[in-house]
């Protein structure tokens, strides 16, 4: 499964982001190759999720989980993990 | 990692900030007198924050400004900035911000690995009050060596 994480630079943010999906995705036993990206590039992407705030959600596509914070772990399972699972499922 | 370049000139302790762009240019100043970046990163980095709000503001109390290079960042460089007064960056959960972690990168992907460890610290739940309560840019580097001991 694809999942993309988004911020609006591709470089700080959504990188930290990835990586905590990344770390969720390894503890559920979900394969999954997270990348992060700029709002421009993913723009034109097709994952089979996209992970990222409130904030950019409308500018995005397609599937898309909303996370309170780019950081914190727990707010991070909390609010994606059903997302992820699903499109697990449909991936 | 990027921690281990954290010098005590990258660090400013209990600054004070006339507002949020006053506050990244704080942290903007200390990459630039380390020779990481260039005055258009940190006129990048508040453009960045017009541009998409204010989602760099992480946690509660705490932002990483950042922004993308153009040319005009020579290295990948880490600094820590903490207000004296916290400032509103208009984010609605978690103003006012008192903590900066200004970032730059000439690379967008290879050069930042190290972000990844970088959120460690936010597993630390006081992390920011930790910061807050330091009283020296010498005691600010201690407390963010903590973070990433273990």
């Amino acid at each position: 499964m694809h999942i993309i994480t988004v911020c609006g630079n591709g470089i700080g943010s959504s990188l930290m982001l990835a990586g905590k999906i990344q770390e969720i995705c390894d503890a559920e036993g979900i394969k999954a190759d997270v990348e992060s990206m700029d709002l421009n590039a993913a723009s034109s992407a097709k994952p089979d999720l996209f992970v990222t705030v409130k904030e950019l959600a409308p500018e995005l596509s397609g599937n898309v989980v909303i996370v309170r914070s780019y950081v914190n772990a727990k707010k991070i399972r909390e609010d994606a993990l059903e997302a992820i699972k699903a499109a697990a499922a449909n991936a | 990692m990027l921690m281990d370049e954290l010098t005590s000139d990258l660090v400013l302790c209990r600054a004070h900030a006339d507002g949020w762009q006053d506050a990244i240019r704080l942290a903007g100043s200390l990459l630039e007198g380390a020779g990481a970046c260039d005055p258009s990163y940190t006129a990048s980095m508040i453009a960045s924050v017009e541009k998409f709000g204010p989602y760099m503001v992480l946690e509660e109390g705490i932002a990483m400004p950042h922004a993308q290079a153009a040319g005009n960042v020579s290295r990948p460089a880490i600094c820590v900035v903490t207000l004296a007064d916290p400032v509103p960056f208009g984010h609605e959960e978690f103003d006012p911000v008192g903590v900066l972690i200004g970032i730059c990168a000439p690379d967008p992907t290879a050069h930042l690995a190290g972000l990844t460890e970088l959120s460690q610290m936010f597993d630390d739940e006081d992390a920011v009050a930790k910061l807050m309560g330091c009283e020296s840019s010498e005691e600010i580097l201690t407390v963010m060596g903590s973070f990433f001991s273990s």
